[in-house]
This record gives structure tokens, C-alpha cells and sequence, in this order.
């Protein structure tokens, strides 16, 4: 059997193909090699330098912690004797001044009782001044407020007085009127009463005699009063 | 023209309107039996007038010269005395009691004497009024009651008060 050539030479060119891949997948591996131990070389080297810098630091850490030192011991030594200066100073200062104190104590308290005499007559004077104004303020305001109570006092009174007046006088007034009315309303009632008690008693027990003279008498004042003219 | 005849005597028996109407009645039936010739003038007189007024009657006829027996003079009497009374004025008198023969005479007589003047008498009884009287003169009411007079005293005493 056989093979038809153009599949021969696709084999043959895949076989080709498949190498050239293989080769260079292989110059990839190479290359990625090569760079791997290139940084590591690097990293390496990087990190020696990084001890060294350490080490350099931490030498020039030492040497300037024991230069510190040295100022700190240097100071203090310096701020000692500044102390014993100051102290020495202070107590020669107050020596100085206990000695002047005392040299002048005498006149001071004399001069200072005198002060105080002045500022004490001074201040009584001021205090009783005060005490004055201000008492005869209170005295001043105290009689306006009398006054003024005793005005208010009396204008309240005066107010409620003429109201009381007023009220009275509207009231008895009230009373005057419904007294008037009810007097008025007895009298017609008594009236009406006496009428009728009149009407139902007086005429019958009129006798006929005094009846004929009453009539007369009528008659007699109409004539008097020209009636019939 | 002067009246013929002097009623007076006859007229004094006449008190109220209500008397003066009843008289004119009876001179009325008098004065139509006078054309009767056949009867007895001085006997229908008795009959038609009561006893004391007829008696009267016949004397103020004696007094005026008056032949009552005669025709003529009867009616010319009656008809005289007719329109006398008729002209009587009438008083409207209210009074709180029922005034007596005597009561009425002597009211009467009042106006009589005082006033010169007859006047019939229209009684109303009132017994409101109490006593005393009210007058009508002229249309126009005059009280001059007792009732009025309480009332004057008590409206007198209102005042005063």
C-alpha cells in the first residue's frame, strides 16, 4: 500500500515543525535558567551589602551613644558646679539680707506700725464714711419707700372708697327702687283691697238716711262747682 | 206765650223719668177716652190714675179752673200737662242704694229750691260707688261718690308719702 505523497509531506513537515518548537521551547528553558541564577547572584551580592551597611551602622550607632555619654557626664559635672555656685551664691545673698533685715527690722517695724496706724485710721475713716453714706442712703431709700407706700396706701384707700361709694350708692339706689315699686305695689293692693272691703261692706251698712244726706251733699258741691249752669 | 195752667202741685208728685213715663201713659189712655162722650171723665180719671195722683190730679184741675167733666177742657188740660211734663228736663243721677219715695222727694226738692228748676230723676243703682252720687249733666260724667273720695285720699296720702 502506498502512502500518497502529500501526507508524507505533511508528516514530514509536522515532524519538522514539532522540532523547531522543541528547540526552541529548550532556548526558553536556557534562558530562564540563566536569568534565575543571575538574581540569585544578585540577591546574594545585595545582601552582603546590606550586612556591611548594617555592621557600618551599627558602629557608628556605638560611637555616638558613647559620644553621648561623654556630653551627659560632661554636663553633669558642669550643672554640679553650677549648683554649688548658685548655692553659694543664694546663701551668701541671704546672709546678706538677714543681716541687713536685722541691721533695719526696727525702723521697718516702726515705719510698718506707722504705715498700718495711717492705713488703719485711713481705712476706718473710709469704713465709716461708707457706713454713713450708705446709712443715709438706706435712710433716703427707706423714706421714699415710705412715702411712696403711704401715697399708694392712700391712693387704694381713696380708690376703694369711691367704689365702695359707688356700689352703695348703685345698691341703695336698687333698694330705693324695688322698695318704691313694692310700696307701690302694697298701696294698690291695699287700695283694691280697702276698695273692694268698701264696695262689699261700707254701702250696706251706710244708713239709708245718711245715703239721702251724702246724695244731698253731692248735689251741693255740684251746684257749688257751677255744674248745672 | 204763657202756660194756661200751674201743673206744680201735680208736677210735685213726679220724681224720676221712669214715673213721668208711666204718668204720660196714663194721660196717653186719658186723652183717648176724652172723645168718648160716653164716658165718665171724672171716673175714668179714678181709674186710670192711682188714688193719690188723682186726687192731685183733680185739684190742680180745681186750681186752674178746670171743668174736667167738660170735653174740651179735659183734653186741652191733659194735652197742656203732657207737653209740661215732657219738657221736663232729665238728670242721670247713679247712687249705691235703691232710693224710697222719701229719698226721691227730698232729692227733688233739692233742685227746687236751690236750683229754682224741675228735673226728672234717671236712677241707676251702683252699688260700687258706696254712696253719694254720680251726676250725668250735659252727656258729662261728675263723681261725687264716696268711692271717689277714698280714692282721692289714698292717692293724696301716695303723693304726700
Amino acid at each position: 500500500m502506498l502512502i500518497p505523497a502529500y501526507i508524507l509531506v505533511a508528516f514530514i513537515a509536522s515532524l519538522i515543525l514539532l522540532t523547531v518548537t522543541l528547540v526552541y521551547l529548550y532556548h526558553l528553558y536556557s534562558e530562564e535558567r540563566d536569568f534565575q541564577k543571575q538574581q540569585e547572584r544578585v540577591n546574594h551580592d545585595a545582601h552582603i551589602i546590606l550586612e556591611l551597611a548594617q555592621k557600618k551602622a551599627n558602629g557608628m550607632i556605638e560611637e555616638a551613644t558613647l559620644a553621648a555619654k561623654h556630653l551627659i557626664i560632661d554636663a553633669e559635672y558642669v550643672r554640679n558646679d553650677l549648683a554649688k555656685h548658685i548655692e553659694q551664691s543664694i546663701e551668701t545673698v541671704g546672709t546678706s539680707a538677714v543681716e541687713l533685715f536685722k541691721k533695719d527690722s526696727k525702723d521697718i517695724d516702726e515705719q510698718y506700725k506707722h504705715v498700718f496706724a495711717q492705713l488703719k485710721k485711713e481705712y476706718t475713716q473710709q469704713t465709716q464714711e461708707a457706713l454713713t453714706s450708705l446709712q443715709k442712703l438706706a435712710v433716703a431709700e427707706l423714706d421714699t419707700f415710705s412715702k411712696n407706700l403711704k401715697k399708694e396706701t392712700l391712693n387704694s384707700q381713696v380708690f376703694i372708697g369711691a367704689r365702695i361709694n359707688e356700689e352703695f350708692e348703685t345698691k341703695q339706689k336698687e333698694i330705693e327702687s324695688y322698695k318704691s315699686q313694692r310700696m307701690k305695689q302694697v298701696d294698690q293692693t291695699i287700695n283694691a283691697l280697702i276698695a273692694k272691703v268698701a264696695e262689699e261692706v261700707l254701702g250696706k251698712v251706710i244708713p239709708i238716711d245718711e245715703h239721702e244726706q251724702l246724695v244731698l251733699e253731692a248735689l251741693e258741691n255740684a251746684k257749688k262747682e257751677e255744674v248745672f249752669i | 206765650m204763657n202756660p194756661r195752667y200751674n201743673y206744680d202741685i201735680l208736677l210735685d208728685t213726679l220724681y224720676t223719668k221712669k214715673h213721668a213715663g208711666v204718668f204720660l201713659s196714663q194721660l196717653d189712655s186719658l186723652l183717648s177716652d176724652g172723645f168718648n162722650v160716653q164716658i165718665d171723665l171724672y171716673k175714668k180719671i179714678e181709674e186710670t190714675l192711682s188714688y193719690g195722683i188723682a186726687e192731685v190730679f183733680r185739684e190742680c184741675a180745681t186750681a186752674n179752673k178746670t171743668d174736667l167733666s167738660n170735653s174740651s177742657q179735659f183734653k186741652s188740660f191733659i194735652v197742656e200737662l203732657k207737653s209740661t211734663v215732657e219738657k221736663l228736663p232729665v238728670m242721670t243721677m247713679y247712687l249705691s242704694f235703691d232710693p224710697s219715695e222719701s229719698s226721691l222727694k227730698a232729692i227733688s226738692s233739692w233742685f227746687i229750691t236751690n236750683l229754682k228748676k224741675r228735673v226728672l230723676l234717671d236712677i241707676v243703682v251702683r252699688r260700687e260707688i258706696i254712696g253719694g252720687a254720680v251726676l250725668v249733666i250735659n252727656g258729662v260724667f261728675r263723681d261725687y261718690s264716696v268711692k271717689q273720695k277714698i280714692q282721692q285720699l289714698y292717692k293724696n296720702k301716695n303723693l304726700l308719702s
